[in-house]
């Protein structure tokens, strides 16, 4: 098993990038989990038709520890996994904390055992704003972390703010820094500023997914790009990116 | 909601980590505010007066908390730890680390590496039972600094759970390593309480691995009686012998025997029903001194923390002193415990004495100082219960004038 935590600035496209990828791993018959880590709660909602699972914090808000984890988890196109954590109304109560909690109930439900999966990902919800947002990247939970970036400045000082977290907390043995992906927005020379980006970070760039209405098109009736249609290039991208997911699991079990 | 109106509130995990810990030589830091370990060194720590303390807190302020000042706080201890030449950190965490998710496991990781020494983090959260903490502890010192030993001792033996909480001052215990000494064992390690003329307070720990059989005399130290069974194939004995009877029964089963007969019971009390209020383990122990020693016919406990665990049933557990009775309870509801002593056919009462202010008759109350519950007040109290002290002692008061 690896758990990769899925960040990068707000908007960028995380939840769209996970939920590709997760339909392919799970398309390929891979066992995948995907918890959401967004008080939005619409991490997994493309992996599901359009709908969502019930939020793991509202549920144990409204109902109390769940009797089983089928309460709280859905499975999606591939036989996915698919969790969210939920979270705060807008404006009050504290999500970084909320997560912790989520995390601590899984374990203790030994969610891991039950649901065995290949790949865990974590789809955060945005970047590493405080030290509630870097719960997932503690020991024990994710063990890489992958950025979600496009070409733009504001993006890729987002992602150089995680990748700095990460480097200070190298000595908590914390998750390391599995590399980038390229959400494209369509720039001018946007994958050579994205390596150019890389190299100065000292990491790499592991998959690059262009500009396609077709994404959101699908997105609009409750579906990946992979699930809609799996010979289109970009969900072949996302395949490839799938692959290479599944190499940082043999690098890991190798380690 | 819990209501006290004439008690207080026992003492929780991290004052149950701090308890485990004092004696080893180490620097237990409280993650909590400012002022935060005030309270256990001068209400709850009786041992600590003046001086460098063992215990510290993290001196969190607000802006502390908002900025995430870690680097400042691990400084600070590794600063601290390495001045007093301290032989390990421990971080516990308080209802502070809790609400707001601190990840103490990972500034272990990051002071380990900066003090040089062993740093180990236990989760109390300051809701649990203060023997959840000390258990927590005794198991996170164990997996730190505990190692398999060359080779076994025979006839050697640790005693668990000897945390001040429970079992009070060093000295009441002395009367029950004294016995167990006389009857040809050897004690390799007292959790946690250093043995005198011993110069290292780790040795105890070190060589713990080596006996033969645990003694484990309160609930704190059943957790690491378990660990040591797994990890070292140490089977325990479980009870804290109180009286003549106790002690007889009590290293019996340490030699892996099962105990003869109750003799008649020579000078029976006046008595006819005690109520035990305390620590189960110690509380179970005074039960077996009024019924063997003192014929007292009935006679209930009331475990103020839960005991529901010395029951269980374990195969490490080689021979138990505890049998729990149809009118035993596990309560810490001043309510509860009032009715309980209250009730008109209880003529005796063994407890704390803060619980005395909980009465509204006159009845026979032996006064037995329970660390948890009163701190410092009763710790100068003169009063005994392990083995023959024990036995003096609740004599003494049984056939003693007064209301005790």
């Amino acid at each position: 098993m690896i758990k990769v935590a899925i960040y990068g600035k707000g908007g960028i496209g995380k939840s769209t990038v996970a939920s590709g990828i997760s339909a392919a791993l799970g398309l390929q018959g891979y066992n995948v989990m995907q918890l959401g880590c967004d008080p939005k709660t619409d991490s997994t909602i493309n992996l599901l038709g359009g709908t969502s699972p019930p939020p793991i914090l509202q549920y144990l808000q409204e109902k109390g520890r769940p009797q089983t984890l089928e309460a709280i988890a859905k499975k999606g196109v591939g036989g996915v996994v698919c969790m969210e954590v939920g979270g705060p109304t807008p404006g009050v109560g504290c999500f970084g904390r909320g997560m912790l909690t989520a995390f601590e109930l899984l374990d203790e439900m030994e969610a891991y055992a039950a649901f065995k999966p290949d790949i865990v990902l974590y789809d955060i919800l945005a970047d590493i704003v405080c030290g509630g947002i870097a719960v997932p990247m503690r020991e024990g939970l994710a063990d890489k972390v992958v950025i979600v970036t496009s070409g733009e400045k504001m993006a890729l000082l987002a992602a150089k703010n995680i990748i700095l977290a990460l480097r200070n907390f190298a000595d908590r043995n914390y998750a390391e820094l599995g590399g980038l992906i390229l959400n494209c927005r369509d720039m001018v020379d946007e994958v050579e500023r994205v390596e150019e980006f890389a190299r100065h970070m000292q990491t790499s760039i592991i998959g690059v997914i262009p500009r396609d209405r077709a994404i959101h098109a699908f997105e609009e009736q409750g579906k990946t790009i992979v699930e809609g249609d799996r010979t289109l290039p970009t969900s072949l991208r996302f395949f490839e990116l799938a692959r290479t997911i599944v190499n940082l699991r043999a690098e890991r079990n190798a380690a | 909601m819990k209501k006290y109106h004439k008690t207080l509130p026992l003492a929780t995990g991290y004052f149950g980590v701090s308890s485990a810990l004092y004696a080893f030589g180490g620097l237990v830091v409280v993650y909590g505010p400012a002022g935060g370990a005030w309270h256990i060194n001068i209400e709850d720590e009786p041992r600590w007066y003046r001086g460098p303390a063992t215990v510290v807190g993290a001196g969190l302020l607000e802006m502390d908390v908002i900025l995430g000042n870690d680097d400042k706080f691990i400084e600070n201890i590794a600063r601290v730890a390495n001045g007093l030449k301290r032989d390990f950190v421990c971080l516990a965490g308080t209802p502070i680390s809790e609400i707001i998710g601190t990840d103490l496991k990972g500034f272990a990781r990051t002071l380990e590496g900066r003090a040089s020494i062993p740093v180990f983090m236990v989760p109390t959260a300051g809701s649990e039972p203060y023997p959840e903490g000390a258990s927590k502890a005794f198991l996170a010192l164990a997996d730190k600094l505990m190692a398999p030993a060359a080779s076994k001792h025979p006839k050697g033996v640790n005693v668990l759970g000897a945390i001040h909480l429970s079992t009070g001052r060093e000295e009441r215990i002395e009367p029950l390593l004294a016995a167990i000494e006389r009857a040809g064992f050897t004690l390799l390690g007292v959790l946690s309480s250093p043995r005198p003329g011993v110069a290292d307070p780790l040795e105890g720990l070190r060589r713990a691995p080596a006996a033969e059989r645990n003694a484990v005399i309160s609930t704190s130290g059943l957790a690491l009686a378990e660990h040591m069974y797994a990890a070292y194939g140490i089977p325990y004995v479980l009870g804290l012998p109180v009286g003549l009877r106790g002690r007889d029964d009590f290293l019996a089963l340490l030699r892996g025997e099962q105990p003869g007969p109750a003799p008649a019971v020579t000078r029976p009390a006046a008595f006819r029903h005690a109520l035990v209020v305390g620590e189960p383990v110690l509380g179970y122990g005074v039960q077996r001194c009024l019924r063997h020693d003192f014929g007292v016919p009935r006679v209930d406990v009331v475990s103020v923390v839960p005991s529901e665990m010395l029951f269980k049933g374990s195969e490490a557990c080689s021979g138990t002193l505890i049998e729990r009775g149809p009118a035993d309870v596990d309560t810490e509801s001043e309510q509860d415990i009032a009715a309980l002593m209250n009730d008109p056919d209880v003529d005796c009462i063994v407890a704390d004495p803060c619980y005395q202010a909980l009465l509204t008759r006159e009845v026979k109350f032996i006064r037995l100082p329970h660390i948890a519950m009163s701190a410092r007040m009763y710790w100068d109290l003169p009063y005994e219960y392990a083995v023959d002290k024990g036995h003096e002692y609740l004599g003494a008061q049984l056939f003693g004038p007064g209301q005790g």
